[in-house]
């Protein structure tokens, strides 16, 4: 077995990526978009964490960016969940396919 | 007086400002209040011209300001005023006889459902006025020209409801703005040859210099819109019927605003037309026979404002006279300007005046002014009927005293110049010299005839006056009496002095073209003033015979030859014949064209507004509400992108 | 990031935090807010006043830094300034965007506090809210590093989603703010991926180390990735076809208010975060422009910049057609307006951003106006449909007359100031595609881009014209609907504040259009901050950005 790379990780957080992206475009619960949402998020941040790993002039700046979208995706789960609860507070339903008076 | 140029700003805008404010405000809290934005920016105005004035007379050069709207690479577009002698002038006449209509407007238009209306469209007309004789270049000039055509089209059309009062509008707009054609052209037409530049600071001098041909096409181009604008023939046929609008209107139109624009617009422009002996002979002919075939129809009118109308036509002829007789081999350019000039000067306060009367005399008749209808009314209303009466002496010329004699003295004398042996056309000139003294002499005859048919004789007084056949109110007179004022004195005080002339002459013809100035002064000549007298006293003396010693003889001419009768009182049917050379055929031509325009270019132009809605309608279940569709598509997008990136 | 540049960052703080004092200043107003609630006996209070009061101070203070006064830490010589060891550039246009951002808040608060969205309870939520986006829009405009960018967005996003949310137990606001959410979130982590490949490949956020890289090296399949991820991040809060699609459903789900916030000061936001970048990657930003750089990025950056401006503006304008409600119409004619404004940006000079500039200032205040008439008109109608505004002009004149001259200046008609912005824009266009095509130059095809889209911003404002004029006409032309039925047509009950901040709003839009010389000059400056020579006539540069 080969040493394990930075194309490793990378490819890791390529899966995430792509996985989320699935969740947020196929899921018609809402928090399962959210958890979607996530999961790009935490895509990029093992990118970020790799990055600063393989790369001695990225270390610091990596690592601080890193903690910041740790920070950044908690407020925003924050915020989303608030919102979801408000939409279940009109239509007592999480499912985003409901959300569909505004169009046209 | 004035050291800031910006004051200039303030000319044109207190009466734009006036007009903003009372269209605004007016019908809802100013109300029958209404005149006094009018009349409060109007004076303002007129008492800042007065100072621009003095400024001027004092020497000070530098009235001239600017202001760049935007500019992008060659092109400045922007607003710039300047005033010289010529400008400072104008700019007194109309905003002084400006103020004094409005004053008198307070009183006539009392009472009327239009009242807001008809103030903040007078403020709009000075506004458009002062910037007209404030402007800088060409373009600026020509967008006040239109407004003044727009605020005349207004004002005429003020009592919309009357279909009389609408066509007269429309005529008005229609008429002028095939002058107005020609006017463009020849704005553009400066800008390939003389510019490329319309400011007149660098277009005027380039006028000697241009090729002969070419100079006097624009110099022609130029003078038709002042043909359409100064009711000249053969587009002077709007002029008589706008005085379907107020009384107050007519004495604006005719005195103050717009038929001096295209005087002030060839006296602007004598650089170029100094050089141009042909087209100024074209001007001087136009201007002669326009004077003395206004005459003949103003002698058998019935209407005392078409009368008044007439003589507008026939006193605007006689300014183009002047003009046209500037040739540059005599160098009689700079006088005959200040003649044009000073009789444009003269003629604002005696045709202002003239109007009002008049309108105070329909005022009291209960709208009537039909002369075969009043008669006598000079006990009745006295004081109209003095101040008419210096109105009419100017008009008609009677000598010394009044103040048209004087001007009107210099314009024949410039005539009677260019008409030397030797010099360029003279026997045309002398032709038209002779025809301006018998114009002089028509011009005191039907002058008169009106004055006698109104004021003496019998009394009558038509039923629509009711029991109220009174002398006007005070607002109304006290204009009539300060414009009667300005009709007698304006003349004995600048005529014989020279002033005006000298005025002029430092003031603006010396930095504008001092090429053409006379090299030795000019005198007064004794011998032309006594012909000219004659002929002004012997047309006064021979109305007063016919209608108020023999009134029957008058009927019985009338009877003696009727064909001429008819034509003069039928206008030489002048108006048949435009109808069929002119509009008729272009009635049949907008006949086809509005079918052509109904079936095929509608239809294409609802195909433009249709395809829009339609693709509107197509992109509309795109925007479904659901927002996983949304993110694909956005997905979708992205791939578009990425793909066409990558296939470069 | 070094330990040096750390001991960098605590060494240049006396210097560094004069120049963000308007931020910290929100940032006071916030924490002011959230405590005064802790008392009782401010509790009942609408925090408006304090949120206007504090405001409009750091709003005098971005004009104080602009005119170069005591809050200016730059030396003489030096027009721009790195903050906090690089990650936030203090220049002419970060300031001139927090004076348009600081100035958009000050009316939006002021609205606010007339239309009475929020109520005294909630006041003092609702504006941490907006000063909090505020806050992050004005970093997003700033951002010199890619995790400012990053945080700028998120920070502006965050309370705009609960803003949109604000009109509690209205099922329409919860549905705006549900697809708000889930879409911004969306744009955001995949923005975030893409920030995360472009700092990894290059092993810095810092912008012009990014942008010296870029164009550098060839283009490798990561670095385009990871440019579009960002690119969606950008097209998202600007709202640009085909992320646009959030934007119509939540303005209509939102209050007028909070719409009016985000069309005005988040697209501002964003617009500004593009030209930054756009003029970072063209080296346009370096105080000696290398025209080998601009050369080697604009074949790439440009057309896809103007495919973007063209199919925005175009699809905004064909969309707002078949509207009937006002604000969806009004959302559809923002996406419009952003494309416009795109189009400045696709030209990659520095006039172009500078025309982009001063539209964003006449925008403000022409979309704010309408809105606000939008708002004003619900909270006595109670509709926002236009149908049942048919014959308003009797009932509502200056606000129907206000309105049209908010509607007739977004379509662009002189005199007014949405010409003038419409004429920069067009003028940069029409310079860009003259000098590209110029032998000097020699870029034949961006010429050509220039030109269509020249052609393009002509035929949309025609487009516009008719669902512009649509609302006018049924508010001025039709009779209304009392009068059909016979009822008696009363006018509506606006008290003159409303009236007068309508005015208001209007004489501005007025007095721009005619003395715009100004407003463009300051529109030059902000962009024109490398070039100390040109910088001191004051003017609009002479040689046009862009050209070598």
């Amino acid at each position: 077995m080969s040493p394990i790379g930075l194309e490793h990780y990378l490819t890791l957080a390529a899966i995430l990526f792509v996985c989320g992206a699935v969740c947020m475009a196929t899921k018609r619960n809402a928090i399962g978009v959210l958890i979607g949402v996530e999961l790009v998020l935490n895509g990029a941040n093992i990118n970020l964490v790799a990055f600063a790993h393989f790369n001695p002039a990225f270390e610091i700046e990596g690592m601080t960016f890193a903690l910041f979208v740790i920070v950044l995706a908690a407020a925003e789960a924050a915020v989303a969940l608030a919102i979801v609860l408000n939409f279940y507070n009109n239509h007592t339903t999480v499912d985003v396919d409901t959300a569909e008076d505004l169009k046209g | 007086m004035f050291e800031d140029p910006r004051i200039l700003w303030f000319i044109p805008g207190l009466p734009l400002l006036a007009s903003v404010v009372t269209a605004f405000l007016g019908p809802r809290l100013l109300r029958d209040k209404s005149h006094w934005p009018c009349v409060l920016a109007v004076i303002a105005s007129c008492a800042l011209a007065i100072g621009v004035f003095a400024s001027v007379s004092s020497g000070f050069q530098g009235l001239h300001t600017s202001y760049t709207w935007f500019q992008t690479g060659d092109v400045d577009i922007g607003v710039s005023l300047r005033v010289d002698g010529l400008t400072a002038v104008m700019l007194v006449t109309v905003t002084f006889i400006g103020s004094w209509i409005a004053i008198y407007s307070i009183g006539y238009m009392h009472g009327d459902p239009g009242y807001p209306r008809y103030f903040a469209e007078i403020s709009l007309f000075v506004f458009a006025m002062t910037g007209l004789v404030l402007a800088d270049n060409f373009v600026l000039l020509y967008a006040f020209w239109e407004g003044v055509g727009l605020c005349s089209y207004l004002l005429v059309g003020y009592y919309f409801a009357k279909p009389s009062a609408a066509a007269a509008a429309r005529k008005a707009f229609l008429v002028t703005r095939l002058g107005d054609v020609g006017l463009l052209i020849g704005i553009l037409l400066i800008y390939t040859a003389l510019g490329p530049s319309l400011d007149y600071e660098s277009v005027m001098p380039r006028g000697q210099h241009a090729s002969p041909g070419v100079l006097c096409a624009v110099c022609l181009l130029l003078f038709t819109g002042a043909v359409g604008k100064s009711a000249q023939f053969p587009l002077h046929v709007w002029l008589p019927d706008a005085m379907e609008g107020p009384s107050p209107v007519s004495a604006l139109i005719h005195a103050a605003t717009m038929v001096t624009a295209g005087v002030y617009l060839v006296a602007r422009c004598t650089p170029l037309f100094g050089f141009s002996p042909s087209a100024q002979l074209v001007v001087a002919c136009i201007g002669g026979f326009t004077a003395f075939l206004a005459a003949l129809i103003a002698l058998t009118q019935t209407d005392l404002k078409r009368v008044l109308a007439y003589s507008t036509i026939s006193q605007l002829g006689y300014m183009f006279l002047a003009l046209g007789s500037g040739t540059s081999h005599e160098y009689l350019a700079g006088i005959a300007v200040a003649a044009a000039i000073f009789h444009l000067f003269t003629h604002a306060f005696f045709k202002a005046l003239l109007f009002l009367a008049a309108g105070s005399v329909m005022h009291a008749m209960g709208g009537v002014i039909d002369m075969r209808r009043i008669g006598g009314l000079r006990k009745v209303m006295p004081t109209t009927h003095w101040t008419f009466l210096c109105g009419a002496g100017a008009l008609s010329g009677f000598p010394i005293i009044f103040s048209g004699f004087w001007s009107k003295d210099e314009i024949l004398a410039v005539a009677f110049k260019a008409g030397q042996p030797g010099s360029f056309a003279n026997s045309i000139y002398i032709l038209l010299f002779l025809l301006g003294l018998v114009t002089a002499g028509l011009t005191a005859f039907y002058t008169f005839r009106a004055y006698f048919l109104t004021f003496w004789g019998p009394e009558r007084v038509p039923p629509e006056a009711g029991h109220h056949a009174h002398e006007s109110p005070p607002v109304m007179l006290v204009p009539l009496m300060v414009l009667a004022a300005g009709a007698v004195f304006a003349g004995i005080l600048l005529g014989p002095t020279g002033i005006f002339e000298h005025f002029l002459e430092v003031h603006w013809m010396q930095a504008a073209f001092p090429r053409l100035l006379p090299a030795t002064e000019h005198h007064g000549n004794l011998p032309l003033m006594v012909a000219s007298s004659l002929f002004a006293l012997g047309g006064i003396g021979l109305a007063w015979w016919l209608y108020v010693r023999r009134p029957a003889l008058a009927r019985e001419m009338a009877q003696a030859l009727p064909g001429a009768y008819e034509l003069s009182k039928n206008k030489f049917y002048l108006d048949e014949i435009f109808a069929a050379l002119v509009v008729r055929p272009l009635a049949g031509l907008a006949h086809f064209l509005r079918v052509f325009d109904q079936y095929i270019v509608d239809s294409f132009v609802d195909l433009t507004a249709h395809a829009p809605r339609w693709l509107g309608h197509l992109l509309r279940p795109v925007q479904n509400g659901l927002v996983q569709f949304y993110a694909l598509l956005m997905v979708l997008g992205l791939a578009g992108f990425l793909l066409s990136v990558l296939m470069r | 990031m070094t330990p040096r540049t750390l001991i960098n960052l605590t060494d240049n703080m006396s210097r560094d935090l004069p120049a963000f004092l308007p931020e910290l200043v929100l940032c006071g107003a916030i924490v002011l807010m959230l405590l005064f609630r802790l008392f009782a006996r401010f509790d009942q209070k609408h925090m408006g006043w304090v949120a206007l009061v504090l405001t409009v101070y750091a709003l005098i203070v971005s004009i104080v830094q602009w005119q170069g006064g005591i809050y200016d830490p730059r030396p003489v010589d030096v027009k721009s300034l790195e903050l906090f060891s690089g990650m936030l550039v203090y220049d002419n246009l970060t300031i001139f965007l927090r004076m348009f951002l600081l100035a958009f808040a000050v009316l939006l608060i002021w609205l606010c506090l007339m239309t009475g969205i929020p109520d005294r309870e909630d006041s003092a939520d609702f504006f941490c809210l907006v000063l909090g986006a505020t806050l992050g829009m004005s970093i997003m405009a700033s951002a010199n590093h890619l995790l400012m960018i990053f945080m700028g967005v998120e920070m502006a996003s965050l309370p705009s989603y609960a803003l949109a949310g604000f009109l509690k137990g209205r099922r329409q606001s919860s549905e705006a703010a549900l697809k708000y959410v889930v879409y911004g979130g969306g744009a955001a982590g995949i923005m975030l991926y893409g920030i995360s490949l472009l700092a990894g490949r290059f092993g810095t956020g810092y912008l012009p180390d990014v942008a010296a890289f870029m164009a550098a090296n060839p283009l490798d399949p990561l670095v385009l990735l990871g440019t579009l991820f960002v690119l969606i991040g950008v097209g998202f809060k600007l709202a640009a076809v085909p992320f646009h699609f959030w934007c119509p459903d939540v303005f209509e789900g939102a209050s007028a208010e909070v719409a009016a916030f985000l069309s005005v000061a988040s697209k501002g936001a964003a617009l500004a975060m593009l030209a930054r970048i756009v003029l970072g990657l063209g080296g346009l930003a370096e105080p000696q422009f290398d025209p080998q750089v601009w050369e080697r990025v604009a074949p790439y950056l440009v057309p896809v910049l103007a495919v973007f401006a063209a199919v925005t503006v175009t699809f905004g304008n064909l969309a707002a057609y078949t509207q009937t409600n006002l604000k969806r119409l009004l959302a559809y004619s923002t996406i419009a307006h952003a494309g416009f404004m795109m189009l400045g940006l696709a030209t990659m000079t520095r006039d172009g951003v500078s025309a982009v500039l001063v539209y964003l200032i006449v925008y403000l205040f022409m979309n704010l106006g309408a809105f606000a008439v939008v708002a004003f008109l619900r909270n006595v109608t109670g509709s926002e449909d236009m149908r049942d505004f048919r014959g308003l002009i009797h009932r509502a004149p200056v606000l129907v007359v206000t309105l049209a001259v908010f509607l007739l200046s977004l379509l662009g008609l002189p005199p007014l100031a949405g010409f003038a912005a419409k004429f920069q824009i067009f003028s940069a266009l029409f310079d860009a595609g003259r000098n590209y095509g110029s032998p000097g130059v020699g870029q034949p095809g961006l010429s050509g881009v220039m030109y269509a889209l020249l052609v393009i911003g002509g035929l949309n404002t025609v487009l516009s014209l008719f669902y512009y004029l649509k609302p006018l006409k049924i508010m001025i032309l039709d009779k209304p609907l009392e009068e059909v039925e016979d009822r008696p047509c009363e006018p509506l009950p606006i008290p003159w504040l409303p009236n007068l901040y309508a005015g208001f709003l209007a004489f501005v839009i007025l007095a721009v259009g005619i003395f715009w010389g100004p407003l463009a000059n300051a529109g030059g400056e902000a962009v024109n901050r490398f070039h100390a020579a040109s910088a001191e006539t004051g003017g609009v540069p002479v040689a046009r950005g862009g050209q070598p």
